[in-house]
């Protein structure tokens, strides 16, 4: 094997592909990368057996083969060497990197013990615009569950349904859920549980998310194609529990308010909410909102009043802080409308300016035992 | 002279009537309602039955019922099978050395016809009519013809009812239910390929089918999900072990969710069982164990079930080999199916870095001061690269430390602090040792703190004040979590679910053995609730055992569940909090377990060590 590369290009898929290689592997195999020369391209890849990444970039190739080297040797030597066009041939088992400062070698893996990558067996293709994608992969997956007893939980589900497109998550105690109309899905119906670190790390190396992502559906896997970057990710197995019967379809309250300034009071008053609960109480009547919370530990107790736009019979309910917090920094509008029935039912979160149908959270409530 | 040898009649040795004598077996055999079950049943399964149906009023004290479907008795042998040491099963002593059938003794019947009022419809195919008899307490009341398909009714009535001291001993109904009902489940883990029901106190706990496997039957016994069970079959000359194991995470902290058949007959207790717990090794932390139902098939020869009456324990002649086969074949299972991580392939890798090889002597830090008669620069240049963390180590530890160190000499206690803080029972405290001992002073004594016993002890005083207060929080689920629970776990629900919402469990019964969970107390909402929720059902039966009244119980499972593990790195402001809270807990030295929260050290006592007096 002999190519020669850029060291910015090199450097630059080099830390995209080692997102995903762990730094205390389960298998030692996995913190190595494998690389292959083929006809004026090379091809590096790494993966922790869930998640895979590729990328492929065009170069000069003076004779193919394929090796498996330590990613992070590999990365912290090219991260260190100043710009310059790198040499790499293999002879023997050591990979040889030469430089205008010097020669470097390293050790090589057996390329047989490295697990072979997912063969997708192609169920379904489409292209989808990169904002889109984004805007329902950061709206949902704070809501993921880790409770491994549930692994359905664990993963977004994204459903197509010919003309949109939706992801929930949800951990048992709050969901979310971001739909995106779109028309060219026409005839696909597909529900597949993603986990969610591969949508956090395709978020990370979508650096354009002006440009159209292709996606493949495969039995048991999900492909993302970024051009030069390929992310594959195991999909978790269903069931996924029937979300659509907890969403509340009528509620007997509505309160609506300035997001940022609840946000804000939530965040203050929460630091004296107790250390074991993190509870905030929402007493809500008239156009008034008062939040407040009591820790016994410290003896420190807040309340802080806020206007309301209210219409209801008055209400007292408590929630888990950091829960609303997590959900009024993604309602990403001016003020947010919150739908509420009993201080034990679901209450529904929204953007006041947008469309309810396009992006929803329900949380359920703390309450004390009876 | 003749009122000496009367007298001395009353002493004279003379054979027991044989009604005494069954009652004195009874004993042995009938301890509980669940052992007329486990007799009964063994019975039936001997008669070749292919369906037993049991059917249980009162825990027992009212009536067993157990019909089955089996070779039935003649109405000629009818009365013999009420003799004692009468049975059909063995009939020289050869037989005894391989025992193929349940039951053998010939006690079974009589026993419980002499505590009892018991009533027998049975019809042999090669009788025309069914017949019936009727015994109280022994005594055969009637013998006559009746009517009845081929196989056995037997009725049990009124037991005790003649040996009120046994009657005094029964414990409380729903005990006496949960022993029932595991006696019946593990007849039927173990009788394969005969349909078998159980309707306890008006309920219908369970019913297979004949063909039912016992991967099914134990799914639903144990009240686990079907892929939470690993097959396990391993032969070896002379042994086979086969049947169902659960995976570590759906282990217990009770140990009854694991029975061993040895040849078809449970075993309550056995040796052999440890032989599991090692095999499961450390996948499985201390005071947890596995579940499942496990058949080991042992040349009949080699065993020996005549040790007790009851035969809840087998004599085996190999069973240093078996022990050894049992941990080995759990543990290969458990390897093959991935759960313990394949060692062979860490060692087929691969790639190390040739870095130069360390010096031999820099493992433990221990060493570095094993060395203090290097100068500082050698040492320095030999460990350089381990002594940023020695440093970090000791920055950590010593520095609150240190700072108050000086506070032991008096003269320097009113500068450090106020008198009030340090004379008058004030608390400070000083930091934290090893990710697990808080140093606290308090007047002119130094305390070492256990963090997590401590913050035991904490919560489990305030879970406690909350309940008594009503005061639990809970968090509502979004998406109620349906289990289905363990028949012992599902009657530890029934009796405690009060207490349970009290603390934050709020569940409702969803049919058969499985429980909807629509809220679990707050401070545990970051678990699942279905392990939460088992474990804390669990707590509750352990430490009912132990005497604790059940809110104590559940207060002290979820105090231990939600305090700092030892090994937490806390923050300083966190250690003072735990520091000031024990202190002021009713019962602040102790956890609730019991074992110590802290240690005292008083001034005096290192004055003296140190030589100052």
């Amino acid at each position: 094997m002999k190519f020669s590369v850029s060291r910015s290009t090199l450097a630059g898929y080099l830390q995209s592909v080692l997102q995903v290689s762990p730094s205390k592997p389960a298998l030692p195999i996995l913190s190595n990368i494998m690389i292959e020369a083929l006809e004026q391209k090379v091809k590096i890849s790494a993966t922790d057996l869930d998640i895979s990444i590729t990328a492929t970039f065009e170069c000069e190739v003076s004779k193919k083969g394929v090796v498996a080297a330590p990613a992070r040797i590999l990365y912290d030597i090219v991260r260190e060497l100043p710009e310059s066009e790198i040499k790499f041939e293999l002879s023997g088992s050591k990979l040889e990197m030469k430089a205008p400062n010097g020669t470097y070698k390293i050790a090589t893996v057996e390329v047989d013990d490295y697990p072979t990558l997912p063969a997708i067996n192609l169920k379904k293709q489409i292209k989808l615009a990169g904002s889109e994608l984004m805007n329902m992969i950061s709206h949902t997956t704070f809501a993921c569950s880790t409770d491994e007893t549930r692994p359905a939980l664990n993963g977004v589900l994204w459903q197509t349904k010919s003309d949109r497109m939706v992801m929930v998550a949800t951990d048992g105690h709050r969901l979310s859920r971001y739909t995106v109309a779109n028309t060219k899905l026409k005839g696909l119906h597909d529900d597949v549980i993603v986990p969610p670190q591969a949508l956090n790390l395709l978020t990370k190396l979508m650096t354009d998310t002006s440009k159209e992502i292709g996606i493949i559906f495969g039995e048991n896997d999900l492909a993302f194609n970024l051009g030069d970057i390929t992310l594959t990710t195991r999909l978790i197995e269903g069931p996924y529990p029937n979300y659509d019967q907890v969403i509340p379809k009528q509620s007997t309250k509505t309160m609506r308010v300035n997001r940022e300034e609840l946000a804000s009071a939530v965040r203050r008053v929460s630091i004296l909410s107790s250390a074991l609960t993190h509870q905030v109480r929402f007493s809500i009547s008239g156009s008034k909102l008062k939040l407040s919370s009591a820790n016994a530990d410290i003896g420190g107790e807040a309340t802080e009043t806020l206007a309301c736009d209210f219409q209801g019979d008055p209400i007292e309910l408590g929630y888990k802080a950091s829960y609303i917090s997590d959900i009024l920094n993604k309602v990403d509008s001016e003020e947010t409308l919150f739908e509420l029935d009993s201080p034990i039912s679901a209450g529904v979160i929204y953007g006041a300016d947008k469309n309810k149908e396009d992006y929803i959270c329900l949380i359920m409530p703390l309450r004390l035992a009876e | 002279m003749s009122r000496l040898t009367t007298e001395k009649a009353t002493n004279w040795i003379r054979p027991l009537p044989e009604r005494l004598v069954n009652k004195i077996a009874a004993g042995e055999v009938i301890e509980r309602p669940a052992s007329v079950l486990k007799e009964l049943v063994e019975n039936a399964c001997d008669a070749g039955a292919t369906q037993v149906d049991v059917i249980v009023e009162k825990s027992g004290v009212g009536k067993i019922e157990v019909h089955d479907n089996g070779s039935g008795i003649r109405a000629s042998q009818l009365e013999i099978a009420f003799s004692r040491h009468a049975t059909s099963k063995i009939s020289d002593f050869s037989d005894l050395e391989s025992i193929s059938s349940y039951g053998f003794r010939g006690e079974a019947l009589p026993s419980i016809a002499s505590v009892s009022r018991l009533r027998m419809v049975t019809k042999s195919a090669e009788d025309e009519h069914a017949s019936e008899i009727i015994i109280e307490g022994g005594v055969v009341r009637e013998v006559r013809p009746s009517h009845r398909a081929d196989g056995t009714s037997v009725v049990v009535e009124d037991l005790f009812f003649n040996t009120p001291a046994r009657k005094k001993f029964l414990k409380a109904e729903t005990t006496e239910a949960r022993q029932l009902s595991r006696a019946a489940i593990s007849q039927a883990l173990g009788a394969l390929g005969v349909g078998f029901s159980l309707r306890l106190n008006g309920r219908k706990v369970f019913s297979f089918s004949k063909d039912d496997t016992l991967r099914q039957r134990a799914t639903r016994s144990l009240g686990v999900a079907e892929n939470a069970l690993l097959e396990i079959d391993v032969s070896e000359p002379g042994f086979r072990l086969w049947g169902v194991l659960g995976k570590p995470d759906v282990a217990r902290a009770v140990r009854g969710g694991l029975t061993l058949y040895v040849n078809k007959r449970a075993l309550r207790s056995s040796p052999l069982l440890s032989a599991f717990y090692l095999g499961y090794g450390e996948l499985l932390p201390k005071g947890v164990f596995p579940i499942g139902a496990v058949h080991l098939d042992v040349d009949g020869s080699l065993v020996d079930v005549n040790v007790h009456p009851a035969k809840n324990e087998v004599r085996l002649s190999q069973d240093r080999e078996a022990h050894t086969f049992i941990r080995h074949s759990v543990r290969d299972t458990l390897r093959q199916s991935g759960i313990i991580p394949e060692f062979g392939l860490r060692e087929r890798n691969v790639f190390a870095p040739q870095y130069d090889k360390p010096s031999a002597a820099v493992p433990g830090v221990g060493v570095v001061s094993g060395n203090a008669g290097l100068s500082p620069s050698a040492t320095d240049a030999i460990f350089g690269a381990v002594s940023p963390s020695i440093a970090s180590n000791q920055s950590h530890v010593a520095s609150p430390v240190s700072g108050n160190v000086a506070t032991f000499d008096a003269k320097d206690a009113v500068a450090e602090g106020t008198p009030a803080e340090l004379f008058a029972g004030g608390v400070i405290y000083l930091g934290q040792f090893a990710d697990l001992y808080l140093l606290a002073q308090r007047g002119t004594d130094l305390y070492l703190v256990d963090q997590h016993a401590a913050h035991e002890r904490i919560l489990y005083e305030e879970t406690m004040e909350q309940m008594e207060r009503n005061a639990a929080l809970s968090q509502r689920l979004l998406l109620p979590v349906n289990v289905e629970l363990a028949t012992d776990r599902f009657q530890v629900w029934e009796e405690r679910k009060d207490d349970l919402a009290t603390i934050g469990f709020d569940a409702s019964h969803f049919g058969g053995q499985t429980v909807m969970i629509n809220a679990i107390p707050a401070i545990l909402a970051h678990r699942s609730p279905e392990k939460t929720f088992g474990a804390a059902l669990d707590d509750i039966q352990r430490l009912q055992k132990s005497g604790y009244s059940p809110i104590k119980a559940v207060a002290q499972s979820i105090a231990c569940r939600s305090a700092v593990m030892s090994g937490d790195r806390l923050d300083p402001e966190e250690g003072k909090v735990i520091i000031d809270r024990l202190f002021k807990c009713d019962t602040g030295y102790s956890c609730p377990h019991g074992r110590p929260t802290f240690v005292k050290i008083s001034r005096a006592e290192l004055d003296h060590r140190f030589g100052r007096t």
